[in-house]
């Protein structure tokens, strides 16, 4: 394919430009040492960002299968690949590693040796290394939906595949860090301390998340640190890297100011890192964390806030920019949608609201705003910017670039309010459930959940569908440019030797050593904190009499907890009872030694099905021939349940998971 | 794909001319038209080079062609060659005013400059004081923990399972709780309280409380016979009243056309909740 090698000679000196201003064209240095320093760096950041571009429109198309389950269960005839326990892991897997994380790292080891003035590390390296990326992250997503993932948000994929990954974005990190380091700027430009934490965290968070160290609440809470940090520590942190980079560039304007870039960037490294137990809030997690997590939520939204003050200032006067330049509208609506993130985040987080929309849609709807709302603009906007300056081809159509936008926005808001609708109208059912005394949280009275639900989970699929099809758009849109756009200029990157004389040289590695120690601290206090509670690892009654599935053992038991593991079951059944009214008349309240043999832990996060912590121990529940009949085909007795059918499972396997099932007592 | 087409050079160059002189923001109006003056300098010369860029294809022969269209042998570039060769064009299109002045700009690699001096926004400055407050003020409603009743937290009974913050069961599944009962400790209050003391200690009337050696509950083993005796009062009992066949002095009035029955059974459940400790 000629698209992918430098074809020096078709390179006009036409302006490239979507948004029409001129490129720097690289007359000086000759062509062919040219092709040698800038477009092998550049030629990774292409691939990195067509390959991104395929994860967008199979994830968004696989999250639509999977909402569209929880109206009409039955939808894809009892096809296991996506049945929606999987397929909602696989959905939101494949934005976040597949769309975003690429599309953000083909930003970093873009931008980076620009603003470096030099070129990249190891450029040949990373070209193998984007194939890397997406074969592991093709595996995890295949491993997922054929029944080898497991049972925690973001952290599904075997552990094989996660050690892929870790080697991917390690080479990644050492190439960043590298041309950070022999850059011939002196200066550090504030992007370069963004992409310098997001390379160095990600790596890093992917081994503490999958570290085989604990068991049950130790695990939830590892869990939980993760799922929320390699959204802020990695794509929040890399996404506003290349937007502190673009929109300066676009518009011509200069970075309003670099203090407050810095304040932005230290209050992300300090307080969004103890976030994560918002997300356990009132679980049997300890409740200090829990406190800790809540304020400084409150706290995140600077870093959000400071990127958004900071770039509109330096648009003063370079508004006219976004009527003109896609990637600065998408960057501008991507810096909307996170605005509204930031006070989202708190807002589910609180106590207050926790004890209504707490284990509901909500917290998923927030995930949803940021991963496909504000993050995903942010991301296209990169993409837009650098596609035609790393390929030299324009942009097929602007319109359909506009459709992406406006598609994206109105569908992650649609789907976004149908959870937070949901999510608060489903607390409030249950809430008046304890009130009344007419329990709603179990067996058939869920009905009285699942029926007002599908309301919402019928705006959820709309909102989805739109997302698909703008993701449609844009892959489309990309794959037309990329075999046959115009062909203009494309931008070279200009290294430059010596540092600057006279000029001081900052110091890069003050900067990121010391993000990484206040980045491992948050790592150890997550890590270590559950260790230091003896009450986590002493089981309870309940404990002990669950250790019959404890992991490595042979039992029916064991065997069943992984058949639920795998098969998503904790996408929408809790095992986590709160001490609070919405949680009356589930059992027991949770504590921490009851999961002290769990593992893969299953407590959940959602709560779309009716908790299952004490299943077994439950007045009416079905011996296990109904409950196997259930699994099967659980519209026989509830034509109102959108559980889908498990009659994908072999006999021998539904005899297991029912054995685990019965030690939920 | 979006060119640059000569009306719209020609509007900017105008739109230019026009702001000449205009107002900037407040303290940097002293150094406007310096700052005019040298941002149009610098602004002229990419400009001419992005219009040559653009000609150059249609017509090679352009007389304004500048080097970045000929080929040159290649050569030591310097570092200020270098950035101004990386350094965007200025945005030629719209620019109609240069809110931050060219000399307070100081440039870095990839064609990105930033103004030097410039402080933060007030409402930002805002939210750094104010969201550390809240966020204290919140670690600090919950610093010994989360108490019954804050953010709908329920306690948790020695069985594991949620009981009201009061001690009391939560209603059975299905319990009829629409109609809720008189609360017997305001009642207490209202109508008890001045005979028997507040905390049931005793005064004209009798000690109802444990801590204070009541008889309560072996005068009255049973709720019912409280309840009459309450209703009543001492006058109706010439025999002497409760199990014990007690002497019928004292002045215990009769409630029973003050209290309702359902008030009446929950002040005689609270005082049985005093006498039992």
């Amino acid at each position: 394919m000629g698209l992918w090698s430098s074809d020096a000679a078709a390179i006009s000196c036409r302006v490239p430009e979507i948004e029409g201003r001129a490129l720097t064209e690289e007359p000086e240095v000759s062509e062919s040492s040219n092709s040698d320093s800038g477009s092998r760096g550049d030629s990774a950041a292409k691939l990195y960002l067509v390959l991104s571009g395929i994860w967008l429109a199979v994830g968004a198309v696989i999250g639509f299968l999977a909402a569209a389950q929880l109206i009409y269960p039955d939808l894809l005839g009892g096809l296991s690949f996506l049945a929606y326990g999987r397929a909602q892991s696989m959905f939101l897997d494949a934005i976040l590693y597949g769309w975003l994380s690429m599309a953000l790292t083909a930003a970093a080891i873009y931008v980076v040796p620009r603003l470096c003035g030099t070129s990249l590390v190891a450029e040949a390296a990373l070209k193998g290394n984007a194939l890397l990326w997406f074969l592991g992250t093709l595996a995890g997503i295949c491993a997922i939906g054929a029944g080898f993932g497991g049972g925690q948000q973001f952290l599904e994929f075997p552990i094989y595949i996660a050690a892929v990954l870790v080697i991917s974005s390690l080479v990644t990190a050492a190439a960043v860090v590298g041309t950070i380091l022999k850059r011939a700027e002196p200066q550090i430009y504030p992007s370069l301390w963004y992409f310098g934490l997001a390379v160095i965290a990600l790596p890093i968070m992917i081994v503490a998340a999958n570290l085989p160290i604990y068991a049950g609440v130790g695990q939830s809470t590892q869990a939980n640190f993760y799922a929320q940090n390699v959204a802020g520590l990695w794509l929040l942190a890399a996404g506003i890297g290349a937007v502190y980079y673009f929109i300066p560039k676009i518009a011509g304007a200069p970075l309003y100011s670099r203090r407050i870039a810095m304040v932005g960037f230290w209050s992300l490294v300090i307080f969004w890192v103890f976030t994560g137990q918002i997300r356990g809030i009132f679980g049997p997690g300890q409740e200090s964390l829990q406190s800790i997590a809540i304020a400084f939520s409150i706290v995140s939204a600077i870093p959000v806030w400071t990127v958004l003050s900071n770039l509109s200032r330096s648009l003063k006067g370079r508004w006219g920019t976004v009527g003109r330049s896609v990637p600065v509208r998408f960057f501008v609506a991507g810096g909307g949608l996170l605005f509204l993130y930031s006070l989202m985040m708190p807002l589910g987080a609180l106590r207050s609201s926790q004890q209504i929309v707490g284990l509901t849609d909500f917290l998923l709807g927030n995930t949803e705003l940021l991963l496909i709302g504000g993050l995903s603009c942010w991301a296209a906007g990169s993409v837009y910017e650098v596609i035609p300056r790393v390929t030299g081809r324009q942009w097929v159509s602007t319109s359909l670039a506009n459709w992406h936008l406006g598609l994206t926005v109105v569908g992650v808001v649609t789907l976004a309010a149908g959870a937070w609708v949901g999510g608060a109208v489903t607390g409030f059912i249950w809430q008046a459930g304890a009130t009344n005394a007419k329990p709603v949280v179990t067996g058939s009275a869920w009905q009285g959940v699942a029926e007002p639900l599908r309301w919402f989970s019928t705006m959820r699929v709309v909102g989805i569908a739109i997302v698909a099809v703008a993701a449609l758009v844009f892959l489309t849109n990309l794959v037309r440019t990329v075999m046959g756009g115009e062909l203009g200029a494309r931008e070279r990157l200009v290294p430059f030797d010596d540092a600057g004389e006279g000029e001081k040289r900052e110091s890069a590695p003050a900067v990121l050593v010391a993000s990484a120690v206040i980045f491992g601290l948050g790592l150890w206090l997550a890590v270590s904190l559950p260790v230091a509670n003896e009450s986590f690892t002493t089981p309870t009654k309940l404990g002990n009499e669950r250790q019959v599935a404890a992991p490595n053992l042979d039992t029916p038991e064991a065997k069943g907890r992984l058949i639920y593991a795998r098969e998503g079951c904790w996408n929408c059944h809790t095992q986590v009872v709160r001490p609070v009214e919405a949680d009356a008349y589930l059992g027991a309240v949770s504590v921490p030694g009851d999961y002290a043999f769990d593992d893969p832990q299953m407590m959940g996060t959602r709560r779309i099905g009716p908790d299952l912590t004490h299943f077994a121990g439950r007045d009416g529940t079905k011996d296990a021939d109904a409950l196997i009949a259930h699994l099967k085909d659980p519209h026989e007795t509830a034509d109102w349940s959108v559980m889908p059918s498990y009659s994908h499972l072999s006999d021998e396997e539904m005899q297991n998971l029912v054995s685990y099932l019965s030690t939920l007592k | 794909m979006v060119e640059i087409p000569e009306h719209l050079l020609k509007r900017s160059q105008a739109a230019r001319s026009k702001s000449e002189g205009g107002d900037d923001e407040g303290g940097e109006a002293a150094d406007t038209p310096t700052a005019e003056a040298g941002g149009g300098g610098a602004a002229e010369e990419p400009a001419q080079e992005a219009v040559a860029s653009q000609a150059s294809p249609a017509s090679p022969a352009s007389p304004a062609t500048p080097p970045a269209s000929t080929p040159a042998p290649p050569r030591e570039v310097t570092v200020a060659e270098a950035k101004a060769l990386v350094a965007p064009a200025i945005d030629l299109v719209g620019v109609g005013e240069v809110p931050y002045p060219e000399a307070d700009q100081s440039e870095i690699a990839g064609g990105i400059k930033e103004v030097v001096t410039s402080g933060a926004p007030k409402w930002l400055v805002l939210a750094f004081v104010v969201l550390p407050v809240i966020a204290m003020v919140y670690l600090g409603q919950f610093s010994s923990g989360v108490r019954c009743g804050q953010a709908g937290k329920l306690n948790v009974g020695d069985d594991g399972q949620l009981i009201a913050c009061d001690g009391s069961a939560l209603p059975e599944p299905g319990a009829d709780v629409s109609k809720k009962g008189p609360d017997g400790k305001a009642v207490f209050e209202k109508q008890c309280a001045a005979c028997h003391g507040a905390t049931g200690q005793g005064g004209v009337g009798l000690p109802l409380s444990k801590a204070n050696n009541t008889t309560l509950l072996k005068d009255f083993p049973e709720a019912a016979s409280q309840v009459e005796f309450v209703k009543k009062g001492n006058a109706a009992f010439p025999d002497g009243w409760g199990a014990n066949k007690n002497p019928a002095r004292g002045s215990m009035p009769a409630f029973g056309s003050i209290l309702s029955p359902d008030e009446l059974e929950a002040v005689v459940a609270y005082e049985r909740t005093l006498a039992g400790g």
